[in-house]
């Protein structure tokens, strides 16, 4: 079984066909795709601001990524919950769709920037933490950051015109 | 029964050399679409800091009026996106949105949304100490109030 088999298989099962089929599910979900973008790319980019020393300068960087990162966290949890049902209803369509295979690609850039930011950068806070300007470091991982989630939204938005 | 005669109006909207230009082109309405969905993203993010921590619900270590002033320059960036490129996208296909109830919703929630940022919420967010009970209530008509222009604003594409 290929890839697309797998993704035609579940655009097909049950769960897929009562997704798509719902008059007011489907919507309500895409709904909570596109709003939990405020909760998690929103609040995302406010931090990223903060990394690359645009915004809230005079903070600690520990503070402002500390007290957005329950918020934020939860706000992927939603977006990857609400786009995995998205996905279950039309997986064999998007599978094909080139803009839905470089969203991912792109979500997975932002995945590892986050990680290596965290690995490389998370434990040696405290020799930085309080500069209104962050090293390069940091700053580059802001913009990977704002860049990848861009990337991501518009990708997002244009998987829907090719359908 | 129809109060005013709106439909040439709308109708002379998606005739102007703007309106006509976007919806001929295949790729000018959804790339501005795609820049009406980063002021969103921005506009919403501010919205719920402020409002998160009026509730009390995070940036705890800062002040209200301290948060509301960090955040004034984002939501005035995001409004100012989306309501540019949302000025746009209307041309295009302004008599659909003539027809469309959920646009009719969205700029009556646009409209209160707005009004209310800049009359009441504002007196409390710039407070020195609010009761918490206003900071709540603000807050919660707030929020509901702008992602109410959002719901109402992605259910113009289902109706």
């Amino acid at each position: 079984m290929n890839l697309l088999e797998i993704c035609q298989a579940i655009q097909d099962s049950d769960i897929g066909m009562a997704l798509l089929g719902s008059q007011y599910l489907f919507p309500i979900i895409e709904s909570a795709h596109v709003l939990g973008l405020a909760l998690s790319v929103g609040l995302l980019a406010i931090a990223d601001l903060r990394l690359i020393g645009a915004f809230m300068r005079r903070e600690p960087v520990s503070e402002v990524l500390q007290q957005l990162r329950p918020w934020l966290l939860s706000g992927f949890a939603l977006m990857f919950a609400s786009g995995i049902l998205l996905f279950w209803a039309e997986a064999a369509k998007v599978y094909v769709n080139p803009m839905f295979r470089v969203k991912m690609l792109f979500l997975l850039f932002a995945g590892l920037n986050a990680l290596i930011f965290e690995w490389r950068l998370g434990g040696k806070l405290f020799l930085w933490n309080d500069r209104p300007a962050p090293p390069f470091g940091a700053k580059f991982a802001g913009w990977t950051s704002l860049v990848c989630w861009t990337v991501v939204i518009l990708c997002g938005r244009w998987v829907a015109y090719q359908l | 029964m129809q109060a005013m005669p709106l439909l040439p109006l709308f109708q002379w909207f998606e005739a102007t050399a703007v309106g006509t230009a976007v919806s001929k082109s295949t790729y000018l309405f959804p790339s501005i679409e795609v820049v009406h969905l980063l002021g969103l993203t921005l506009l919403l993010g501010a919205v719920l800091v402020i409002n998160m921590r009026l509730l009390g619900l995070g940036m705890r270590r800062q002040s209200v009026p301290q948060v509301s002033e960090a955040m004034t320059p984002l939501f005035w960036t995001g409004v100012g996106t989306a309501i540019l490129t949302g000025a746009v996208l209307f041309l295009a296909e302004a008599v659909k949105c003539y027809f469309n109830v959920a646009f009719a919703y969205k700029m009556t929630l646009l409209a209160l949304a707005l009004l209310f940022h800049i009359t009441i919420h504002r007196k409390v967010r710039m407070s020195a100490a609010p009761s918490s009970a206003a900071a709540a209530s603000v807050a919660i008509i707030s929020l509901v109030l702008w992602f109410g222009v959002g719901i109402a604003g992605r259910w113009i594409g289902f109706i």
